[in-house]
């Protein structure tokens, strides 16, 4: 069997074959998970450049590690582990930098539609601006509950703590968030 | 006061927000001002959070990023066999080199001793079959790129990052190991070279890492 048969295969068959010495079928896993990682990376590097470094360290590291995965998780769940570990480490040595506010030159000030787009992309940025400065593990728990929408349980795992760890987390994650929004505002 | 007269918890508030909070507890909030404000600012946070999407990148980057991790990919594949073990064989490694540090750090610490300093002999040199060859070992300066020995030893240092040292309980710092064995003689070298070798038999990766 190779990656290269018809049938669609599932994360575990694509790892076994991976092991097995089969690149391309490491390539499905990229191509399958990508958009969630570098979503992911995103919302820790806060720009795209970086963002997009951190997604393509997330899966060399991952290729690297595969001997590791026991399949005791699902594999998007191990590549989170692996994705946090690389975006916290990375922001340790390397100040990331949130991309500019401010991207009124792209569009059409004068008709309402883009300003209610331009109003929405600079409370995106502010709120990532404010999610920036939360320290790493509520920040990395805000990240994986509010957008890739996992369960307590699956945070717990990824980020080696408990579930009561994880919400009180979460808790902090928020109420920090709506002072630092707050100091935003004036 | 009862259960349900108490103020909710932290984690209670989580699960309020998540509507996983049990019907008894629930009741409490309804009837609790502080609660129920703190679980309405509670959920204007999150609300707020929600409206940060992440921009959509540009519609090439897809294919280019695509690239570039099978290309990094590749090149990994193509790496020998003794450079891209799994983190589970690899943890070894780590203690491999591991072991070969803390030898270093007794070599060069006993090297650099006082001479009227009484110490025990190094136990890399007291495995070897003479009493103290270190004194009987030429000391000349050996080109290092062609020394077949001092490659296994670059080949297990090269193969390890600060995690794997960590994950080992091993730190030190940024160069500290190849500072210290460029100070090892070329018979040092060789007899940490042959320990680390042995070491790799014992873990059955010997084929592999010749």
């Amino acid at each position: 069997m190779t990656s290269a048969d018809a049938a669609p295969k599932d994360d575990a068959e694509l790892v076994a074959l991976c092991r097995a010495g089969d690149t391309a079928a490491f390539d499905v896993l990229v191509e399958r998970h990508r958009r969630s990682v570098y979503q992911l990376c995103y919302r820790f590097a806060g720009n795209h450049e970086d963002a997009s470094d951190l997604a393509q360290d997330t899966f060399l590291r991952a290729y690297r590690a595969l001997g590791t995965f026991k399949g005791n998780s699902a594999f998007g769940t191990w590549l989170y582990r692996v994705a946090v570990n690389v975006c916290l480490n990375r922001k340790a040595g390397k100040r990331l930098l949130t991309e500019p506010i401010d991207e009124r030159e792209f569009t059409d000030r004068s008709a309402d539609a883009a300003d209610r787009l331009v109003q929405r992309k600079e409370t995106a940025a502010v709120v990532r601006a404010a999610i920036a400065r939360l320290p790493d593990k509520q920040r990395a728990t805000m990240i994986l509950r509010t957008y890739q929408e996992l369960p307590h349980e699956e945070i717990a795992s990824i980020l080696g703590s408990s579930v009561g760890a994880v919400k009180a987390n979460f808790f902090h994650a928020l109420a920090n968030l709506k002072k630092l929004l707050r100091e935003g505002d004036r | 006061m009862t259960s349900h007269g108490q103020h909710l918890t932290e984690s209670e508030l989580v699960d309020l927000f998540d509507g996983t909070l049990a019907p008894v507890r629930r009741q409490h909030v309804e009837s609790c001002a502080a609660c129920a404000a703190q679980a309405a600012d509670l959920a204007m946070s999150a609300q707020s959070v929600e409206q940060a999407d992440v921009p959509e990148p540009p519609p090439f980057f897809w294919t280019q990023f695509s690239a570039r991790v099978g290309e990094a990919v590749s090149n990994e594949a193509a790496r020998p066999a003794i450079a891209r073990f799994g983190w589970a064989r690899a943890s070894w490694f780590a203690a491999a080199a591991g072991i070969a540090v803390a030898l270093l750090v007794v070599v060069v610490t006993l090297r650099n001793a006082p001479e009227d300093v009484s110490v025990a002999a190094p136990v890399v040199l007291s495995r070897t079959a003479g009493a103290d060859v270190a004194d009987a070992l030429p000391d000349d300066p050996v080109d290092l790129e062609s020394d077949e020995a001092w490659a296994v030893v670059r080949a297990l240092a090269e193969d390890l990052d600060d995690e794997q040292m960590d994950d080992e309980g091993v730190s030190a710092g940024s160069g500290a190991t190849e500072r210290m064995t460029l100070q090892l003689t070329e018979a040092e070298r060789i007899e940490l070279a042959r320990l680390l070798q042995e070491q790799l038999r014992l873990a059955g990766v010997s084929e592999s890492a010749s």
